[in-house]
């Protein structure tokens, strides 16, 4: 008898426990333990905290000369006054190494001193604090009351879908403005040299290409291999027009990524078959394999320093008011002449049938919180981010103070001044402080595109880019809006054995990589063949087969619809 | 009074063994001497003891996250994938061959150093070449390689060019692209940044060597040669086995920084070893229990080689370390 | 005393040896004077990689950037501010160590040196180590870059094997005879007599501070309290990945080659002058007739 009393009173006790734990489900504050919406929601309903309340904020370190301290300089402590000190918040940041996020923040973590307000740019990263439990689940309608202007651009941004993992709910999201173009990055050519083989425009399809870059070679323009090439160091694969379309979405799923290089798949094999083909016909220097962007310390990579000696046809990269290398080579080369590539020149009928490009996220910075915040820490982060996505607020975070670190044009729009070794009090952080704007979005905007292109446009040069720059933008938008540009696809779910294999996998894949741009021709689909089932068998079958599970089971972002429209 | 103290003393100088003494006898005695030890002592406990605990990581799920409290054991299982794992067995080979390399090479270099440079009679010479030489061990490494590597590269590099314009080679030498070609350079690569800094050591302990014994030397005849052979290497040759024996126990040990800083795609096969798998699988995934436990069976072995060289040194009539 | 030495006359072994060592001090010397040369390069040249021995466009615009710039001075006075506590410290706890286990007569003599030895091959690790400077409060301050790595037990196992084999048994048994304590035999005999030791240890962990960067990477995150090995590391190892640059979206500015070169000789300097102030104390024993007698 007193046995079967006591199992009662357990099941009792359990059957309660649960009852509660789905009862409170529906409420809406229990998530959050006793979270208290204001009576009025934003800006409006924000009251100064009885008790004083710190948040910590991460911010980026990047070590640059001449910069002040990441965490205290002149805008710390303008926020601190114009926000902290209002609502009796201690606004403190964090400085995060950025070439060392992850471990900082796991000892950050590990230390029990988490960040209040957590961020990356990789969803992946997020994704695995979310998984171990470093993250905190929020109530969306919590945030929505403290910071609706920011919901409400998530809202029109069509981020909710990307807020949850494991069917909770974690981040909120920040903005990626054009974030289906990459208009921020700019492939320079020599049109001096397609004059000199007979072009009078930058070649438009890959038939085109191959004709001028061999008569090139031909014509002796340069003695050395005219084409620059570099070691991948990041798992980017640009096989995007090497893929079907449109592309099967399960495959989409499982090999499109910045986490792991696709090697095994057929996008990438025709990706580098390409390659393998150029290189056999002179285009890539033999040593292009010893050339990785960003190792050996050394910041100009053999491509750059051979563009800018003039040995080398095109290189690319993100455009900035202040561009050493295209300096260098006006420089170098005065009598020089440069046009931006045309996005087309891939094009090749039934290899690459459309100029398909990777769109980029359709956010910025996914931003977390600890899960060792309480709730008006919580309270006082989102309080912060909604004060930050003020116009007012924004503007003068990017720009500064009128007359010291900008001045205003005659269309009313900001021109920056150079402000960097001059010991000005009030000077920006690195990008115009966009390590602590990140929060709100991931690139500043002025005006207009066209007007942000300008704004952007390198200086100094004999040459004024900017129109064709814009021109370019148009031509990626044109591109966008027919469909072919798409991003990555996120996932619901961690995917545990991305982050197992991921720097193994890179580092096969650049070995890879140089092998099979080099091989002959013949050998190549052999070569390519061993080479994938090592591939496989090194972790890339685990990542593919996680991937392909969490997509059947709905745990992924679909393809953008309008894919299926095109025929 | 004096002389019952010195009586003391001398009686236990003399009989050491016939008295069993307690600890508290020792204590007293010697008790500046404990004194003096027990300040770095206390150092070693706070700051490397203290932490030691930490090292369950390696029997553990470890997740920063979830702390050492919420992270669940799993006990030897991290090191059975460890020592299955292929990428390990090839870290390991190419670890202990480097060392190996290193230590044969690198070894003896800076005392031949220190000896060429004790035996030269211009005192400025001697300065000056002194203080050039030690100079690469102030380079970082990533500063090093790419200087090396702007001199080696196959095609563009400096020497290549030199040899090629004079004729002497065809094709350019793959000094660090190609994997035997990169092993050697790599070795002798770092016995030139290290050289010179060893050296100072032991010309330290050349100083020691009491010119009596070069005059005797001399006075029975020995050119330079033999009175290297007789005097000078005798003379270092506790320096020369204790650090011997340091050494030793670093043959499991790994340079992150230089390896990363020399490693291409074309030297994998022999650059791949336990620095750039602890990277690698340890904490460029996050994975901290992983790399704890790589760490405590590099330190292991490196102890014990250290114990068994230790013992074999003190059998040979050596100081020994302990 | 017996004046019989070798009279200086440089025979052919010695112009052999001296040719070798001239032709191995410039293997050194170049890549400094190439460094140098890129440092008062201007940009555009360094860029294109046509610096190699002598500058290219000569500016001083680097150091001046340099000099002007308040943290780098300041890192630099901090980091020898450092380097002077942190050698002190460490040679005090060193021969604290080194000179009493030299002494065959301390009990538990072995067991006090594989205490010590043991440290020089395990370590807890960087979270354990992380977590145990934050308990003891020392995360973000001066003493943590000076306390955890003041004792080296490698410096002090060199430093015994010195002892035990420059100054003999002998001496330090008569003066023990004669009733002279531990701390004055340390003091006035053990270590006037071991001045070419005590210099090149406190060089040993002079340098071994100003190259080190590991720990002030993780444990200091106050710009103020970087040594300036760290500033220069996270330039040289600019993030100027692609992986960063593609997650940003934005141009990396990483710093230009020629600052770097200049920071490379500028953070390099100091240490590299404090050698041949060293070398003076690198001098013979004096002691060798002491105890003849």
């Amino acid at each position: 008898m007193k046995k079967v009393a006591s199992a009662l009173i357990v099941l009792l006790m359990l059957t309660s426990m649960c009852l509660f734990a789905s009862g409170s489900k529906e409420s809406v504050s229990t998530e959050s333990k006793g979270f208290v919406q204001n009576t009025v929601a934003g800006i409006e309903g924000w009251k100064p905290f009885e008790k004083a309340v710190t948040i910590t904020v991460p911010v980026y370190d990047r070590s640059k000369q001449g910069y002040p301290a990441v965490d205290n300089n002149y805008w710390t402590q303008w926020i601190q006054s114009q926000f902290g000190d209002k609502y009796n918040i201690n606004v403190k940041f964090v400085a995060i190494p950025r070439g060392d996020v992850m471990t900082k923040y796991s000892m950050l973590i590990a230390g029990g001193d988490t960040p209040t307000i957590m961020m990356e740019y990789d969803y992946p990263k997020v994704a695995q604090w979310a998984n171990d439990g470093a993250m905190k689940v929020i109530n969306l309608d919590d945030f929505k009351n403290i910071a609706p202007s920011y919901y409400q651009a998530m809202v029109e941004h069509n981020q909710l879908g990307y807020t949850d993992i494991n069917g909770e709910t974690y981040f909120v999201l920040s903005e990626r403005p054009y974030y289906d173009t990459t208009y921020a990055f700019a492939t320079f050519v020599r049109m001096d040299w397609l004059r000199a083989v007979g072009y009078d425009h930058v070649p438009t399809s890959y038939a085109e290409q191959t004709d001028a870059i061999d008569k090139m070679i031909k014509a002796g323009l340069v003695s050395n291999a005219p084409l620059g090439l570099s070691l991948p160091t990041s798992a980017y694969i640009q096989n995007f027009p090497f893929r079907s379309f449109p592309v099967s979405e399960s495959e989409w799923a499982m090999h499109s990524s910045l986490g792991t290089p696709s090697l095994t798949w057929d996008a990438t094999k025709n990706f580098i078959k390409r390659y393998n083909t150029e290189y056999n016909k002179g285009w890539y220097s033999s040593e292009f394999d010893l050339d990785a962007d960003g190792s050996s310390g050394n910041s100009s990579t053999q491509w750059k320093s051979d563009f800018v000696n003039g040995k080398i046809y095109s290189y690319g990269g993100y455009i900035g008011t202040n561009m050493d290398w295209l300096t260098a080579f006006y420089e170098n080369n005065p009598k020089a002449e440069l046009a931006l590539q045309d996005n087309y020149f891939i094009v090749e009928k039934g290899v690459v049938d459309q100029p398909t490009m990777r769109a980029d996220n359709p956010f910025g910075m996914i931003v977390g919180f600890s899960s060792n915040a309480t709730d008006d820490q919580l309270k006082a982060a989102w309080m912060y981010m909604e004060w930050m996505s003020q116009s007012d607020v924004l503007f003068t975070m990017e720009n500064g103070i009128e007359g010291v670190t900008y001045t205003l044009d005659s269309e009313g729009l900001p021109k920056m001044i150079n402000t960097e070794g001059k010991g000005v009090k009030e000077m920006l952080n690195h990008n115009n402080n966009i390590d602590m704007t990140c929060i709100i979005h991931a690139s500043k905007k002025v005006g207009t595109i066209e007007d942000t292109i300008a704004s952007m446009s390198p200086t100094g040069l004999p040459v004024d880019f900017t129109q064709a720059l814009i021109n370019n933008y148009y031509q990626l938008k044109e591109i966008s809006n027919n469909g072919w540009a798409y991003s990555d696809p996120t996932f619901a779910v961690a995917i545990e054995s991305e982050s197992e294999y991921s720097a193994t996998l890179l580092r096969l894949y650049q070995q890879a990589f140089s092998q099979l741009v080099k091989c002959k021709p013949a050998e190549f689909d052999a070569l390519y063949a061993k080479l994938s089932k090592e591939f496989l068998a090194a972790g890339y079958q685990k990542v593919i087969d996680e991937r392909l599970a969490a997509y059947n089971a709905g745990n992924t972002t679909k393809l953008p619809q309008n894919i299926e429209k095109i025929k | 009074m004096k002389n019952s103290v010195l009586d003391s003393k001398a009686t236990q100088i003399a009989q050491p063994m016939f008295k069993k003494k307690g600890m508290l006898y020792f204590l007293k005695r010697d008790w500046q001497l404990y004194l003096l030890v027990m300040l770095p002592l206390i150092f070693v406990f706070t700051f490397k003891y203290a932490a030691y605990p930490g090292i369950r990581m390696a029997f553990m799920d470890y997740k920063p996250a979830k702390g050492y409290a919420g992270s669940k054991y799993v006990g030897l299982e991290i090191f059975k994938k460890i020592f299955q794992d292929k990428d390990f067995k090839i870290a390991l080979r190419n670890s202990i061959v480097f060392n190996l390399l290193d230590l044969a090479v690198s070894f003896p270099a800076p005392i031949i150093l220190a000896i060429l440079l004790n035996e030269v009679k211009i005192h400025w010479f001697k300065k000056v070449t002194q203080t050039v030489l030690y100079l690469p061990y102030f380079l970082s490494w990533v500063v090093i390689a790419s200087v090396m590597l702007n001199l080696m590269k196959p095609e563009s590099g400096l020497i290549n060019i030199f040899l090629m314009n004079k004729g002497l080679i065809s094709q350019g030498i793959p000094f660090l692209t190609e994997k035997n070609h990169w092993a050697v350079s790599y070795v002798l690569i770092g016995v030139w940044q290290s050289m010179g800094w060893g050296s100072i050591i032991y010309l330290s302990a050349i100083l020691g060597i009491s010119p009596d014994l070069y005059e005797a030397a001399t006075i029975d005849g020995a050119n330079k040669l033999q009175r290297i052979w007789h005097v000078t290497l005798p003379g270092i040759r506790p320096t020369i086995v204790t650090l011997l024996i340091m050494n030793l126990g670093r043959l499991m040990g790994s340079n992150f920084e230089r390896l990363v800083a020399f490693g291409n795609v074309q030297v994998v096969d022999f650059q791949y070893q336990l620095a750039i798998y602890i990277y690698e699988k340890g904490l460029g995934a996050s994975n901290f229990s992983r790399a704890t436990a790589v760490g405590l069976f590099q330190a292991l072995v490196g102890l014990v080689l250290v114990l068994i060289a230790d013992k074999i040194a003190k059998s040979l009539g050596e100081n020994g370390l302990l | 005393m017996n004046k019989l030495i070798t009279k200086k006359r440089i025979g052919f072994g010695d112009i052999l040896i001296m040719i070798i060592l001239t032709l191995l001090s410039l293997t050194c010397i170049l890549p400094f004077i190439h460094i140098a040369a890129k440092s008062i390069s201007s940009n555009t040249a360094v860029l294109s990689k046509t610096v190699y021995f002598l500058p290219k466009e000569v500016t001083f615009n680097a150091y001046s950037a340099i000099f002007k710039d308040g943290q780098l001075v300041w890192s630099m006075f901090y980091s020898v501010i450092l380097t002077l506590v942190f050698t002190i410290l460490g040679m005090i706890l060193t021969i604290c160590a080194a000179y009493p286990l030299t002494r065959k007569r301390l009990k538990g003599r072995k067991v006090i040196t594989f205490i010590l030895l043991f440290t020089l091959y395990f370590s807890a690790g960087l979270i354990p180590e992380y977590l145990l400077m934050k308990q003891l409060k020392l995360l973000n301050t001066f003493w943590v870059l000076v306390l955890p790595l003041a004792f080296s037990p490698y410096n002090m196992l060199i430093m015994k094997s010195f002892f035990l084999s420059t100054i003999p048994d002998s001496l330090e048994e008569s003066a023990f005879l004669d009733g002279a304590s531990d701390f004055t035999i340390l003091g006035k005999i053990v270590l006037p007599l071991s001045k070419p030791i005590i210099a090149t240890i406190s060089l040993f962990y002079a340098v071994g501070r100003w190259n080190a960067f590991a720990d002030a990477k993780y444990y200091i995150t106050t710009k103020a309290l970087q040594p300036i090995q760290y500033l220069l590391s996270n330039m040289l190892l600019s993030s100027s990945s692609d992986a960063i640059s593609l997650a940003e979206g934005a141009a990396i500015q990483s710093t230009p080659e020629v600052l770097q070169a200049a920071i490379v000789l500028f953070s390099t300097l100091p240490i590299i002058c404090i050698y041949p102030f060293v070398q003076r104390y690198f001098v013979k024993g004096i002691m060798l007739g002491a105890v003849k007698g």
